[in-house]
């Protein structure tokens, strides 16, 4: 991606329009299996932990309500958007869906009608999962209770007229963003380094997104890759989200086995226990993951480049 | 999902400025404020202690009650250190505290009754189970009153 692509007026003013949040090519492309493989053989239980650390239930459940039948509205300043149902329901959910419809879903980001989704959900970090965490990911997902409920529609908003607020669809649009800032990847083991660190970057890199939280976006709210993982910049409230890497603001002294245990409980170095978003992160997700896989994901992190 | 609304507000706010919180270094509190952060880091202290003996020297686990009756008897004492009024800049105790003490203070005693079924199990010598009751200690005895009363940045 060159500047002068993204200062192309048109698609520039297309992808404001559409820069949701979420997005960014990895830096790892090409799939593999063996070397980062280490779930269990059941394929349903295999499939249960990939959508722990998945986190899809933290946006797709709603508070009181069903498994994955819907969750609660993100809100932003682009719009509010629902995360759908994705229970087996035929009608409002996403029974019948084919393997391939759910892979090219959750990998490319495009709909079975072959319309682009916005990066709210975040399929440009899921775009680097293996076939088999996705196929197992959908034994599961066609386990759960089926539930009939239709999904709102997005209402969205235009920066530009920000009192205008409608259900209106830009999904065009994304055609244009996704030009910019997204190409389907898959991961790719670097022979360089561990088995541990890549798992460890498998995970972080692919199902556990961690980067659409943990790593900046630019004007056009796609991730910066070149400040991977430095955190991001305060919310309104002040609440902002820490540093991971190993540079000055960030985790440099937490061993590896802080960071393992961690990511097992939540508790932090200093005694003290994470909170908000991470805590989701990590009581659902991380803590069902094996020992071996915490400490893979430790691994990683801490080896993270600081810029 | 507060995170994504977050960064999505960012993502305008980026356009703006890259805020960040650069609080200039002050001294510590003083007074109560002072006091009581002093006294959650001892709480942070034990945590520590009880993590150590867990996860590494576990023929230790005879040690567990011995910490956990000193986060209980703390956990007494937290309601009266956060009297009415009493802020500062510093502090990351939040005005909701004093909305509903009474809810702040059960959080409290929440703590206590973690704290205490933490040392009956560590009593009965299975670190397992121990490791188990720390975690849910940690998470909803401190992590519980954290996530509603204090601030989330720090
Ligand atoms: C950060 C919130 C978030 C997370 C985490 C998330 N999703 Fe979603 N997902 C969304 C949103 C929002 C949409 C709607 C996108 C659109 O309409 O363009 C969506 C859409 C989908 C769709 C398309 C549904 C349809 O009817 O077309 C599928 C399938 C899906 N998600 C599966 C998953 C799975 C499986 C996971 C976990 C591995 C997951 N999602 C995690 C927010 C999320
Ligand atoms: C939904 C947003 C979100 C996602 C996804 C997320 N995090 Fe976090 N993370 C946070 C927030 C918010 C905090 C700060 C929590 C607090 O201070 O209590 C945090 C804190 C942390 C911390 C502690 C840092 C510190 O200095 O205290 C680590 C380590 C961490 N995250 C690693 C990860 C990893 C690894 C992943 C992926 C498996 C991940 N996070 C995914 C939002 C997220
Ligand atoms: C009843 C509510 C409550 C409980 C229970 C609680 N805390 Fe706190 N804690 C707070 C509040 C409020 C603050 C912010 C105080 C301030 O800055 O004025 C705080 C601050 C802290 C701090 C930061 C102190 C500093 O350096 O400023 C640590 C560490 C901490 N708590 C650890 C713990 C641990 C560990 C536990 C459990 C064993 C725990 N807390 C239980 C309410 C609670």
């Amino acid at each position: 991606m060159t500047l002068t692509s993204i200062i192309h007026p048109v698609k520039a003013a297309l992808s404001v329009l559409v820069a949701i949040f979420a997005a960014g090519t990895g830096a790892l492309a090409q799939d593999t299996q063996d070397a980062v493989r280490e779930t269990p053989s059941d394929p349903l239980a295999a499939g249960r932990l990939v959508a722990a650390i998945g986190g899809c239930a933290n946006c797709h459940t709603a508070k009181e309500g069903a498994p994955l039948a819907g969750g609660d509205p993100i809100h932003s300043p682009f719009g509010t958007f629902y995360p759908p149902n994705i229970t087996p329901d035929p009608a409002t959910g996403i029974g019948g869906w084919s393997d391939e419809e759910f892979i090219t879903a959750m990998r490319e980001g495009i709909s079975p009608g072959g319309d682009p989704y916005y990066p709210a959900f975040p399929y440009t970090s899921y775009t680097h999962m293996n076939d088999e965490d996705l196929l197992e990911l959908k034994v599961w997902l066609d386990s759960v209770e089926p539930v009939e409920q239709a999904s709102p529609a997005h209402v969205l908003r235009m920066p530009v007229w920000p009192h205008l607020e409608a259900p209106f669809d830009v999904r065009f649009a994304l055609w244009g963003w996704r030009w910019l800032f997204f190409e389907p990847a898959r991961f790719e083991p670097d022979p360089a380094k561990s088995k541990e660190w890549n798992r460890g970057a498998y995970l972080v890199e692919g199902p556990g997104h961690c980067a659409q939280c943990h790593t900046p976006r630019n004007i056009f709210g796609a991730l910066d890759h070149d400040r991977a993982y430095s955190g991001s910049a305060t919310g309104p409230d002040g609440e902002k989200i820490p540093d991971i890497t190993q540079g000055p603001d960030g985790i440099g002294d937490w061993s590896q086995q802080d960071l393992t245990f961690f990511f097992k409980i939540g508790m932090m170095p200093d005694g003290d226990f994470v909170g908000s978003e991470m805590a989701k992160v990590v009581n659902e997700g991380t803590a069902k993951l094996s020992d071996a896989d915490r400490a893979a994901i430790a691994a990683y992190l801490m080896d993270l480049p600081v810029d | 999902m507060r995170a994504y609304r977050l960064f999505a507000a960012a993502i305008v706010g980026v356009g703006v400025a890259t805020m960040s919180t650069g609080v200039p270094a002050q001294d510590a509190p003083t007074g109560i404020v002072g006091l009581r952060q002093a006294t959650m880091k001892t709480l942070g202290a034990h945590m520590g202690a009880l993590k150590a003996i867990l996860t590494d020297q576990t023929e230790m686990v005879d040690q567990v009650p011995m910490h956990a009756r000193a986060i209980g008897d703390v956990a007494g004492h937290i309601p009266v250190l956060f009297p009415e009024g009493s802020t500062d800049p510093e502090s990351d105790a939040l005005p909701a505290i004093w909305e509903d003490k009474a809810d702040f203070d059960s959080h409290a005693e929440k703590l206590s009754e973690l704290v205490a079924a933490l040392a009956e199990t560590a009593e009965g010598g299975d670190v397992q189970a121990s490791l188990a009751a720390f975690g849910q200690m940690g998470k909803e005895g401190c992590g519980g009153c954290h996530e509603t009363y204090r601030k989330k940045d720090s």
